[in-house]
Formats: C-alpha cells, sequence, structure tokens
C-alpha cells in the first residue's frame, strides 16, 4: 500500500506557504503589541489626541493652556504646550487607572463627579428628541402662567368706621361710590362721607399679596375693576361692608407664544431632563437589589 | 476636453489639499496664513451666506428682531473671540439642545411669576423694570428723562442681583454669555422699551448647532472668517 505523502514540489510550497504565515502573523503582532495609535492624521481636528480611541478635546486643551498659564496657542512656547498635553494625556490614563482600582467605590469626590457625568449624559439623550413646534405650543398651553407677567393692582379699599356691619356704614359706601365714580378726589370723599381706608392695602400689591390681604371675596371683585372703577358696597369674609376704588389694575399677562418660544424651549428640555433623569433612575432601581434596614425604613 | 479635465483634477487636489491644511494647522495659526485666510474666505462667504445670514443678517451686523448678534463688530457674548471659541460656538451652538451647547444662563423675565428656570429669584414691578432701563440707558450716555428713574435703577441693579450675571461693572461675563450692558450693538435693540421688554420677559436667544451639517473645514473656514474680519474692524 503505498503511504500518501507529499511530492516534493508539495512540500516545498507548503513550507513557503508556513513561512509566510508564521512571517504575517509575526508581523500582525508586533503591529499588536507595539501600537501606540499616535499618527496625528487620524486624530479628528476637534481633538488634541486621542489616548487608547478616547479623545482629548482641543478646546478642553486651549482652556487648560489658558488657566495653567494665561496663554493662547499662539503665545504659549513649546514647552507650555507639551507639558499641558502631557498633563493631559497623563490624566486620562490616570483615570482609566482609577477605574480599575475602583476609586468611584471609594472616594466621595469621584462619586459626585460621576453623578455629575451620568447626568449629563442625560442631557446628551435628551438632545436626540427635539420637540416639535406643535408639541412646544402645548406645553406652552399647559403652562400659561409661567409665560404671564405678575398681576399688580393699586387701590383704595374703604369701610365706614361709623357703622363698619351696618345699613349705615353701607349707605355711606354706596353714597362715597357715587362721588368717587363722579371724578371726586379721593381724600375729599374720604372726608366727605366718614368713610376711610381699611389699611389692607398698603401701596401696589401684588395679586397674591392683595388677595392673601382682602380675602377671596374682595380680591376677586378688586380683580375685574378696570382703571378708575369703584366697586359696590361688599360684605366680606371680616363681616365688614367695602368699597373698591381701582386707581391702576395690572392683571397677568400671557406672552405671545412666537415671542416667549425660545423660553418654551428652555424649560421643555429642563422638564424633559428631569423626566428622562426620573425614568432612568426608576430603571436602575428596578434592576438594582436594594435591602433596607427594617429598623431603619423610613 | 482631457486638459480641462486635467485642469479640473488639479483644482480639486489643491482644494482637498487646502482643506487637509486648515484642518490641520492649530486654528490661530491658521488665521496668520494668508494663504489659508484667503480659501477661509472662499468657503466661509457662500455658506455664511446661505446658512447664517438669514438670521445674522446679510452683512452679518446682526437683527434685532432674532436676536441675532453682530458676528464681526469685536464683541463677543461667548469668550474672547479665538478661532476656537467662535468654532465650538458654531459647532454646538448656544442652547441648541446640543448637549456640548453654550447653556449656561438665560436673561431672567423679571415681572413673570417666576423669573427664572434654574434658581429663585424675585419678581420686580413694572415701575421698577423702567427704572431699571432707565439706569442702563444712562449708562451709554443717553440722558433719561428722569434722572431720578435712573439712580433708583442704579440701586436695583444691586439689589435684583443683576450683577450676578453682567457683573458689577456691567461689562458683561463672556463664561456664560451675559452680554454687556455697555453696548454699541444690543442683540435686542437700543431703545428703552426694548430694553424694558428684555429685562421684563427675559431671553434665551438661540443659535442652531451646525457641526454634523456643515463639513468641519468649512465650519474652521466661517471661524477664521469672522475673527479675521472682526479684528480688523
Ligand atoms: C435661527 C437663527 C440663527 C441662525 C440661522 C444662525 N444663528 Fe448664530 N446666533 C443666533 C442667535 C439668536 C445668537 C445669539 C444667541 C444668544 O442670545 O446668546 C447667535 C449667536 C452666534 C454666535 C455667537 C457670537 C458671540 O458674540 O459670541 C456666533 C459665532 C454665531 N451665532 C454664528 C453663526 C453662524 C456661523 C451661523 C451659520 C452657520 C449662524 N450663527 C446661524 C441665531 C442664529
Ligand atoms: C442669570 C443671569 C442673568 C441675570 C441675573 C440678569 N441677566 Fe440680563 N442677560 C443675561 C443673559 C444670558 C442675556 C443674553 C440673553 C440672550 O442671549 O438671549 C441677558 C441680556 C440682557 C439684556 C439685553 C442686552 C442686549 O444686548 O439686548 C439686558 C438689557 C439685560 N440683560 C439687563 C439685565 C438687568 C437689568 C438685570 C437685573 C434686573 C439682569 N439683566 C439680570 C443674564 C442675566
Amino acid at each position: 500500500m503505498r503511504v500518501s505523502r507529499w511530492p516534493e514540489s508539495g512540500r516545498l510550497s507548503l513550507l513557503l506557504w508556513a513561512a509566510g504565515a508564521l512571517i504575517g502573523l509575526g508581523a500582525a503582532g508586533f503591529a499588536l503589541f507595539t501600537a501606540k495609535g499616535t499618527a496625528t492624521s487620524t486624530v479628528p481636528p476637534e481633538y488634541i489626541a486621542t489616548v487608547n480611541q478616547r479623545p482629548v478635546y482641543l478646546s478642553d486643551y486651549l482652556d487648560q493652556l489658558q488657566a495653567q498659564f494665561n496663554v493662547t496657542m499662539e503665545t504659549a512656547s513649546v514647552e507650555q504646550r507639551r507639558k499641558v498635553l502631557d498633563d493631559m494625556i497623563r490624566e486620562e490614563l490616570f483615570v482609566r487607572r482609577g477605574l480599575e482600582l475602583d476609586e468611584p467605590g471609594i472616594d466621595p469626590d469621584v462619586r459626585n463627579a460621576l453623578v455629575a457625568a451620568v447626568q449629563s449624559q442625560i442631557a446628551v439623550d435628551a438632545t436626540s428628541q427635539t420637540p416639535t413646534e406643535a408639541e412646544l405650543a402645548a406645553f406652552y398651553r399647559q403652562h400659561l402662567e409661567r409665560y404671564s407677567s405678575i398681576g399688580y393692582l393699586l387701590a383704595a379699599d374703604l369701610i365706614a368706621p361709623g357703622d363698619p356691619s351696618g345699613a349705615k356704614g353701607a349707605e355711606a359706601l354706596a353714597a362715597a361710590g357715587v362721588a368717587l365714580r363722579a371724578g371726586r378726589p379721593l381724600p375729599a370723599v374720604l372726608a366727605q362721607f366718614g368713610v376711610a381706608e381699611s389699611g389692607l392695602l398698603a401701596g401696589e400689591q401684588v395679586y397674591f399679596a392683595a388677595k392673601l390681604h382682602l380675602g377671596d371675596t374682595l380680591f376677586e371683585a378688586a380683580r375685574t375693576l378696570q382703571n378708575g372703577q369703584v366697586s359696590a358696597p361688599i360684605r366680606a369674609q371680616d363681616g365688614r361692608f367695602h368699597l373698591l376704588y381701582m386707581i391702576a389694575n395690572h392683571p397677568p399677562l400671557p406672552r405671545d407664544f412666537a415671542l416667549a418660544r425660545n423660553q418654551v424651549y428652555g424649560d421643555y428640555r429642563h422638564e424633559l431632563l428631569l423626566r428622562i433623569g426620573d425614568r432612568e433612575f426608576k430603571y436602575l432601581e428596578d434592576k438594582a437589589d436594594i435591602h433596607i434596614n427594617r429598623a431603619y425604613q423610613p | 476636453m482631457l486638459f480641462s479635465l486635467v485642469v479640473l483634477g488639479v483644482r480639486a487636489a489643491q482644494r482637498r489639499h487646502l482643506e487637509d491644511r486648515i484642518l490641520s494647522t492649530w486654528p490661530e495659526t491658521a488665521a496668520l496664513d494668508p494663504e489659508l485666510v484667503r480659501f477661509a474666505g472662499s468657503l466661509a462667504a457662500p455658506a455664511l451666506a446661505s446658512h447664517c445670514a438669514g438670521c445674522h443678517g446679510g452683512d452679518l451686523h446682526g437683527d434685532p428682531t432674532h436676536g441675532a448678534p453682530d458676528l464681526i463688530d469685536g464683541e463677543w457674548l461667548y469668550g474672547e473671540g479665538r478661532v476656537a471659541d467662535i468654532e465650538q460656538t458654531i459647532s454646538h451652538g448656544i442652547r441648541s439642545g446640543d448637549h456640548r451647547s453654550r447653556d449656561l444662563a438665560d436673561m431672567p423675565g423679571f415681572v413673570l411669576q417666576n423669573p427664572y428656570r434654574r434658581y429663585r429669584i424675585a419678581s420686580l414691578k413694572p415701575s421698577e423694570i423702567r427704572d431699571l432701563a432707565a439706569f442702563i440707558l444712562q449708562m451709554n450716555g443717553r440722558l433719561p428723562a428722569d434722572s431720578a428713574a435712573a439712580a433708583r435703577g442704579q440701586a436695583l441693579y444691586g439689589s435684583a442681583l443683576c450683577y450676578d450675571c453682567h457683573t458689577a461693572s456691567a461689562q458683561g461675563d463672556p463664561a456664560i454669555g451675559a452680554p454687556s450692558l455697555r453696548r454699541h450693538a444690543w442683540l435686542y435693540g437700543a431703545g428703552a422699551e426694548q430694553i424694558s421688554d428684555v429685562i421684563a420677559y427675559g431671553r434665551s436667544g438661540i443659535c442652531p448647532s451646525w457641526s454634523g451639517r456643515l463639513p468641519p473645514a468649512t465650519i474652521r473656514a466661517i471661524a477664521i472668517y469672522l475673527h479675521v474680519r472682526s479684528g480688523a474692524s
């Protein structure tokens, strides 16, 4: 029986093939184990360097030059540039080493910085969710009070000190009202009809402060008065009759959507970030195995 | 025929070479190289006309209806006008939603019920807004009708915390994009009405981010072009 074997020429080609493969492997291995990846031509323009494929940003580098030496790219010396670059590469390498050593598990500063970093990653996620104009308009309508000016009023709140809760007091107030509507000045009216300011409103008041001082009944009446208008005598929650004379009323005024649009966009994104943050927290919390000591359960 | 193809080929190769150079040269150094500056101009001018003029004006002198600043007057909201500063603004925008955009502060709206989203600030009364506007006009050398109002406005400038962002001398803070209030080119107009409206209702101007929408060489070219033009004027 013929033992199968390679013809002479076949053996030679096999040898050559094996040698070629070995050299190839060797070259690849050499390249792999000595790779530094520092070829400048592969670094994108917005990076000053990459370290293990991670970017060192040009803008950070320029800031660092400024912060450390108070120089710009043109005024920096070669040594200054090299120092800052070396520092930044060193930082990148040490950061990686720090992770291997589980620094984040130990150091509170590192932990804070990482929490901030995750939050800024959330901002990256929010970037991809650009709202449509219709979504913004809906958000605006939902939060109209945010885009409205605060209401103010300057008014006189009159009572009749002689008979604050009785029919005679109400009559005096009604008469004062007729005089005010006829255009008599307030001091003259006070003197003539024996009525006085209650003191509940002192000067110009923000709506919510006025509401607090006047109580709901009076405030609701005041809110709708135009400049120069006088109410009828109103019995308020304090049991007394009041007459409201509006000097200047600035009700809250919503700003048009077109004018408020950029702020709406900012607010929308702000809330989107909060929502994504909450979702991220919920997701992690659901996946996590958390046990709380019974004795301290809040 | 062949000849014109060769010429076209050479032109394209030259252009590629210049694009590579404009990106691989330090931004600030590139702005000192006449050949690159010329090339930057040829890339920047058409891009500015088609993408930026709509807001910043055809002459780049700004447009108060958009709150878009003059880009060549040498006054900068952000940074000090280095090519890298300008490039960062163009690449990532201002309050654009890009997570690297410039977005650290807004102008609060002082007559709103909650003037500021980022932290608590107290509202002001309409009369106080008018006083502040009078103070700002006076600071810019325009005599207000009512000098008592300007004096009250000056006091308010401190108590309403305007200096927090615009600084005590009102020169502005380029780190957060708070403009100088001693401007010759106002974002939103120089009139008392316009200034009052900004203080009353706030502003959050938006410049879009262009990274990914314009090639890196074009963005760099625009930054160099704006840097050079604003230095020259
Ligand atoms: C949709 C309108 C709009 C378009 C389009 C636009 N911008 Fe802007 N840009 C703005 C606004 C508004 C601001 C001011 C933002 C603020 O209030 O801080 C601004 C600010 C800037 C600034 C900051 C200037 C400084 O003083 O720091 C630069 C630089 C700039 N834009 C460049 C560009 C370039 C370049 C383009 C075109 C590629 C462009 N913008 C297109 C609206 C626009
Ligand atoms: C939280 C920071 C902050 C505070 C506080 C602040 N501002 Fe501003 N202000 C800004 C920013 C940011 C802008 C630019 C808005 C834009 O880019 O759209 C601005 C813009 C302005 C402008 C418009 C400038 C122009 O060129 O048109 C005026 C006027 C102004 N502020 C006045 C004031 C006054 C007065 C106060 C105090 C009552 C004040 N600011 C408080 C951040 C602030």
